[in-house]
């Protein structure tokens, strides 16, 4: 899909340093994610593929431990050199985040319509009815029953339920960049699906970008309209979804495809990563 | 040993959690998360058990080593019921199955080194090993599931995921157990790390004749593992076959339903 850029990241470094060591976690990355496109960034734990979506809005401890180089341009504007107000409006307004885990991620002495209600607050003051807003939002991500969920906590909530939850509140103030960190990583197969196809609806409603984070290339096949691959804090590959999946160039790629055990293939032994191509 | 030998032969088995709530707590219908479920596993098989969260898998596995109460049914190990056994009694049974959990950064001791993880089993089931011994012994089982033996001395946080759940499947190891209930064994990994532990866990059941019991929602991982599998929805059996033909001819909407949602490529 051929767009403006709404976010362009060049030369993005990380380094964090503890106790008088220094780990370089994302060396000298650029990506763009343009308007409406959904950009998959695939990778090991440790690939650096969370950090560089955490340092887009400043989620990342301050220096002395943690240093970020590089220029973020969202919209034209440089993340970096803005002040903490001014990045305040666009946090959680116009870049949003899902994490992971929903259940550690919400906070468990409040009820879900009040966290809501808090992101809705803080991003659209001039805003008079807050609980039509909490309601149409839980309603966006398929919640049969907001009027219910929305008193209800997170603990009385399964899993598939918190996660609509924190996409509901990602998604309360419109951003026009969502970045999911592993969305469905802890969720079952058919709950996942739910929670994809969920994601697919509301970027074509609302015309918004997504920056998904995953492991899982089934997902990215379906959903992503191009994908990067992460190895050890660089990028090794990336291009269309569908040239990177039938045609890896690179060998950690393909590597890491051919890991997958996949359904009516059994082998004797899965393909395993060689230190190699680790390296 | 004939080869098909039943090594645990589950029969009818319940777990029922009561439930109260409301107004002064009164009783509710108990949540039935295993309703009368019957399987038998073979000795030096892998039998695998799907389906999705809350559907019951976990907590079959739990209840053939007592950690989920039995409300009702029998298990047995070959002929001997162990289902009603309690404590102290059931002990030499907890030395011969041994179970895996899903997440190695809770399962393991954060203040307990690798040594100290490894010989607390051998402690309570080996008493008259000697330090030494014990030592040698916790060295073999890091090698034989392929790390260092210098990891000795180190504590799980220094240890990245797959690491973790080396060291989980060497506590396992550490009692010569005969059956593994694999818990999700490899649900929190990446799918590199994944691949690494699957072949781990075949190659053990290869060298030491082991047999599995793997619990997974993940069904191509299932597949690629099992000789039999058991589909498991609301605490109850829906589908048993071997893999290949229940996962390319499935005959239950449950089982249709799940297969639909893995995402293919």
């Amino acid at each position: 899909m051929p767009s403006e850029p709404l976010l362009n990241v060049e030369n993005l470094s990380i380094t964090f340093s503890s106790h008088g060591r220094t780990t370089k976690a994302v060396k000298s990355i650029s990506f763009s994610v343009g308007t409406g496109e959904v950009l998959a960034v695939v990778g090991e734990s440790g690939s650096g593929k969370s950090v560089s979506a955490l340092s887009l809005t400043r989620l990342l401890p301050s220096p002395p431990l943690c240093d970020i180089q590089g220029s973020i341009l969202w919209r034209g504007r440089d993340l970096q050199k803005i002040t903490e107000d001014q990045l305040t409006q666009i946090r959680g307004k116009e870049i949003a985040y899902i994490f992971q885990d929903p259940g550690t991620s919400l906070n468990p002495v409040y009820t879900i319509g009040y966290q809501i209600a808090e992101a809705v607050k803080i991003h659209e003051p001039t805003i008079k009815d807050i609980d039509a807003v909490v309601y149409q939002s839980l309603h966006d991500v398929l919640i049969d029953n907001p009027h219910k969920v929305a008193q209800q906590y997170p603990h009385e909530l399964s899993g598939g339920m918190q996660q609509r939850a924190m996409i509901a509140m990602a998604l309360a103030c419109n951003p026009k960049l969502l970045v999911a960190d592993e969305p469905t990583t802890a969720l079952d197969v058919t709950i996942q699906k739910e929670i994809i196809d969920l994601l697919k609806r509301l970027r074509q409603q609302r015309k918004m970008s997504i920056l998904l984070i995953t492991h899982n290339f089934g997902i990215v096949a379906h959903f992503a309209d191009r994908v990067q691959v992460m190895r050890q804090g660089e990028i090794v590959e990336s291009g269309e979804t569908t040239t990177v999946m039938q045609n890896p160039a690179h060998p950690y790629t393909r590597g890491l495809i051919a890991c997958i055990p996949r359904l009516g293939q059994r082998r004797r032994r899965l393909t395993t990563l060689s230190e190699e191509i680790k390296n | 040993m004939s080869y098909s030998e039943n090594l645990l032969t589950v029969k009818n088995l319940s777990v029922h959690y009561p439930s109260r709530s409301g107004w002064f707590w009164q009783k509710k219908e108990p949540k039935r998360a295993v309703n009368d479920i019957s399987f038998t596993v073979s000795r030096g098989k892998t039998v695998g058990l799907v389906g999705e969260s809350g559907s019951g898998k976990s907590t079959t596995g739990k209840a053939i080593i007592k950690l989920s109460p039995l409300t009702s049914g029998q298990i047995f190990y070959q002929e001997k019921e162990i289902g009603k056994l309690d404590g102290a009694a059931f002990q030499p049974w907890r030395k011969k199955i041994q179970m895996i959990f899903q997440d190695p950064y809770n399962s393991l001791n954060p203040r307990s080194d690798v040594l100290g993880i490894l010989s607390e089993p051998l402690e309570i089931h080996f008493p008259s090993m000697t330090n030494a011994e014990r030592t040698e012994r916790c060295v073999d089982l890091l090698k034989s599931v392929k790390l260092p033996a210098d990891y000795l001395r180190r504590y799980p946080h220094e240890f990245s995921g797959g690491q973790r759940q080396r060291i989980g499947i060497a506590r396992a190891l550490a009692v010569q157990p005969e059956l593994i209930i694999c818990d999700e064994p490899v649900s929190a990994l990446d799918v590199s790390v994944q691949a690494e532990v699957v072949n781990l866990l075949q190659d053990l059941q290869e060298q030491l004749g082991l047999t599995y019991l793997f619990i997974a929602h993940d069904l191509a991982v299932v597949e690629h593992v099992s000789d039999e599998i058991l589909v498991m929805s609301q605490g109850k059996i829906v589908e048993t076959g071997n893999p290949t033909s229940v996962l390319t001819n499935p005959q239950h909407p449950y089982t249709q339903k799940l297969l639909s949602a893995v995402p293919r490529f």
